[in-house]
């Protein structure tokens, strides 16, 4: 989508926070918030402004199982250093996860993209790695799969397969990355658009994932990002689960 | 960030903020306190928007999880908590509508209260005043739009109606509500900006 002027960007914004821009338009628009900083703005300004609407409305008091709901899945009743960090039923309740933080992405994130560099716009928490092989599914922002990662932490090899329409980006790569339980990205290569393709894994990356729980996917210059960090925004994420 | 969406949670915006926080460092009994101070707003959000209530304690579910997970991350420099968790709850509410539909009838549901915000069925209404929670400046902005502006945004906003549903509801042509909107939020920006 071309969005040249200010005013329509103003325009597109605006309907997408009041929420009448639906459908496939909403769709575009999301794409073009991840991959602009200006849009990202006005949307915020929208957010802002219009929030003092929603928030006056009459409070409705949840029931009090919405509370143990929400302790049990986050495990709150044990002490911070024995929690779980969410109970990994699974790959696709992974993506599940990762398309419902999506909306953290879309709806307040955007300071984390301006703030700093790394572009770390997403996050998504899951369990560390127990076990002998590990699993990802990258999902877009519709929740259609994209990528299906595997990880043998034996073998130390990481197995990427194209599940799903990828955009081509036939001027830049997709480059996977482990956030560590600290927020550090490392990377642990290139993504292909299509096909398949197999990694082995430095001893950073293997470090890595010993404490990271959730992968990213970051756009970024031919043969991947310059530094050691992501210079190109982050598009997706995704919980990386024991298989 | 314009003041007057500061204003709005000035009572305990900083106390949100640093919930929030420390919520996403782990602090459950921060967490706990956050869960207190805005689940029943985000609850009136959601419930507001799908008309449904185990729909939207979901939708609060996950948006406070997401609060735990995230936010460590957040920066009051760039986003206000309470817009932060409202904008996560609309529109993870609106993923839930375009995906379910909606459970209420649009056409009728509420009509009684819109009209009266618009002012048919008293011409001598001012029209419903917003929640005092509301900034004064936002509500003296909403003053300076008319009726039917401020009614169809509120239907978009607050309710989560398309177009085509606010058209059906008001019987006006889509073009019209379009129109009311777009002109309403120029105004209401340029007023909120002054």
């Amino acid at each position: 989508m071309r969005l040249e002027s200010a005013e329509l960007v103003e325009l597109l914004a605006q309907r997408y926070v009041v929420g009448t821009q639906r459908g496939h338009a909403r769709r575009r628009f999301e794409t073009l918030l991840e991959q602009r900083s200006d849009v990202r703005r006005a949307v915020s300004r929208w957010e802002e402004r219009l929030t003092p609407l929603a928030w006056s409305l009459d409070p409705v008091e949840p029931s009090d199982l919405l509370w143990q709901r929400i302790a049990r899945e986050l495990d709150l009743g044990r002490p911070a250093s024995q929690r779980r960090r969410d109970s990994g039923a699974g790959v696709w309740r992974g993506a599940a996860a990762a398309s419902a933080l999506l909306a953290v992405f879309m709806a307040g994130g955007w300071w984390m993209a301006e703030r700093r560099p790394p572009e770390i716009v997403q996050n998504t928490v899951i369990e560390r790695i127990p076990e002998q092989v590990a699993v990802a599914l990258v999902v877009s922002d519709a929740g259609d799969p994209l990528w299906l990662t595997r990880i043998g932490r034996d073998s130390g090899e990481l197995a990427v397969r194209v599940v799903g329409d990828v955009a081509s980006q036939p001027a830049n790569d997709y480059q996977l990355w482990a956030l560590t339980d600290a927020g550090v990205p490392v990377s642990l290569g290139l993504l292909p658009q299509s096909g398949s393709v197999t990694i082995a894994l430095d001893s950073a990356a293997k470090a890595a994932l010993e404490r990271s729980s959730t992968l990213a996917v970051s756009l970024e210059p031919p043969g991947g990002s310059p530094q050691p960090v992501p210079t190109g925004p982050v598009l997706f994420t995704a919980a990386l689960l024991a298989s | 960030m314009d003041a007057v969406a500061r204003e709005h949670v000035a009572t305990n915006e900083a106390d949100l903020d640093e919930l929030l926080r420390k919520s996403g460092r782990g602090d459950a009994r921060a967490f706990r306190q956050l869960y207190d101070a805005v689940a029943p707003r985000l609850m009136a959000v959601a419930f507001r928007m799908l008309n449904d209530r185990q729909q939207a304690e979901d939708v609060v579910q996950e948006t406070l999880i997401a609060a735990w997970r995230s936010g460590a991350e957040y920066d009051s420099r760039r986003s206000q908590a309470a817009t932060w968790l409202i904008s996560i709850t609309r529109y993870r509410a609106l993923d839930l509508i375009r995906k379910h539909g909606r459970q209420r009838d649009i056409l009728h549901d509420g009509q009684q209260d819109i009209r009266r915000v618009l002012g048919h069925d008293d011409p001598e209404q001012e029209g419903e005043p917003l929640a005092p929670e509301v900034s004064d400046r936002l509500q003296t902005c909403f003053g300076e739009i008319s009726r039917d502006q401020a009614g169809c945004i509120q239907l978009a906003y607050t309710e989560g109606l398309t177009l085509q549903e606010i058209a059906l509801r008001l019987e006006r042509p889509i073009g019209t509500i379009k129109s009311w909107i777009r002109r309403g939020l120029q105004k209401l920006r340029e007023c909120v900006e002054l």
